[in-house]
């Protein structure tokens, strides 16, 4: 798996390096690569369906063509679990091409990314398609995102970071980082958990303070051993 | 002024304007507002290139003074903060992109010290999550959606890190008393 993984790798930067110079030789903007890459995961799946059906009664499929029907079948089976519509393609496909699935961070982030490096001037590098991927799941799940420059530029310029409520630094801002980090070790040093209150949110909001959780009733504690994870505290008692 | 809706799917409603000529324009396009939960604790995403940097730092690569400077920084602030249950530094499914590279091994180690073992859920699982809660939002026909943060992990992270905390407190205990 991992080798056919090295393979892919390869391949999407291969693929992507030839699209970008595709697309710079017909002038095609952002906003129609943007439109594209959203419906990119309806028809490729359409698309290696019709493949695969085709090739399947000659036994002319890889072993990781199964694994991706098996995916694509998860789908129908959630459509049929909420419908009660067997097989209904009519219904999925609406699904992925609707809004409720242009606007799921994933879909939404990695299509603004990855059109936007498709259509750029500059050449594409090895990690980018890989860290678009990751970056689709990582901005709306994280607080902080350090990445490269390039790449935290592109996200700052698109409004992404705004939009999923996310600080994106690169190495070039990473000091602010620190700062953050730091904020988070001094305001949690003054109101430190114990085992009790292990739950305390400190989400900090963007640029202010990490908001306080509401106070838990104190549970007595159920070892000897301290939350902060330092024993010397009970070493002295 | 008329108005006059016209409903052509959940998505769209038209509104019909009468000043002396008639056009229609789009009122609203009722797109789903899409609503994300975060992890109880602050979260921060490293990504591989930091990584690869990090590993080099401790396999004494060649590296600029700054650079080492700042990583040697950054992994002391975030092994810190994890250690104490302050940060999540979670890892995603970052090996098959640094997986048969000189420094994979470094990496490696570099990702676990910062996310002390917190992993996230592989990208397609997670990506089938928010699919599922979006395709439920769509077939109610619901005007709003929340993805939740549990959606990229197994379990709680911020319990499991709390967990590994205390294991680690206990085998520093161990070590103490042999």
């Amino acid at each position: 798996m991992l080798d056919m993984n090295n393979e892919n790798r390869k391949g999407m930067y291969s693929h992507s390096e030839r699209l970008r110079i595709e697309n710079n030789a017909k002038g095609r903007a952002y906003s129609e690569q943007f439109a594209l890459e959203q419906r990119a995961f309806v028809n490729s799946m359409v698309d290696f369906s019709r493949s695969f059906r085709a090739r399947l009664p000659a036994g002319d499929v890889k072993p990781w063509e199964h694994l991706a029907v098996m995916g694509y079948e998860a789908y129908f089976a959630e459509w049929y679990r909420l419908t009660k519509k067997f097989a209904d393609w009519e219904g999925l496909c609406d699904f992925f091409v609707s809004d409720y699935f242009y606007e799921l961070p994933a879909t939404k982030i990695s299509s603004q990314l990855y059109a936007t490096l498709v259509t750029d001037n500059r050449p594409i590098e090895h990690g980018d398609s890989m860290d678009v991927k990751h970056l689709s799941l990582a901005i709306p799940m994280a607080h902080f995102v350090l990445t490269d420059r390039k790449m935290a530029n592109r996200i700052a310029d698109l409004g992404i970071d705004e939009e999923w409520n996310a600080l994106v630094f690169s190495e070039s801002s990473i000091e602010s980082l620190f700062e953050k980090l730091e904020e988070i070790g001094r305001s949690w040093s003054a109101k430190r958990p114990t085992n009790g209150a292990t739950t305390a949110a400190a989400t900090p909001s963007l640029g202010g303070q990490p908001t306080p959780a509401p106070p838990r009733p104190r549970l007595p504690h159920p070892s000897r051993f301290s939350a902060d994870g330092r024993y010397e505290r009970w070493r002295n008692e | 002024m008329a108005t006059l809706r016209t409903l052509a799917g959940p998505q769209v409603s038209l509104r019909l304007f009468y000043t002396g000529m008639l056009f229609v324009s789009v009122e609203e396009f009722g797109m789903p507002k899409t609503s994300i939960e975060k992890p109880r604790l602050p979260t921060l995403w490293v990504d591989t290139a930091i990584g690869m940097k990090l590993a080099k730092v401790s396999r004494g690569k060649s590296i600029s003074d700054v650079e080492m400077r700042r990583m040697t920084r950054l992994k002391e602030l975030v092994v810190g903060l994890a250690r104490s249950c302050r940060l999540l530094c979670p890892e995603g499914d970052q090996e098959l992109e640094y997986w048969d590279t000189r420094l994979d091994e470094g990496i490696s180690k570099e990702f676990a010290a910062l996310s002390r073992g917190i992993w996230m859920l592989p990208h397609q699982a997670a990506h089938n999550s928010q699919i599922f809660v979006a395709m439920s939002a769509h077939v109610r026909g619901d005007k709003e959606f929340r993805l939740p943060s549990e959606i990229y992990f197994r379990g709680d992270p911020v319990s499991e890190l709390r967990k590994i905390s205390q294991q680690s407190t206990l085998f520093r205990f161990m070590a103490f008393r042999t």
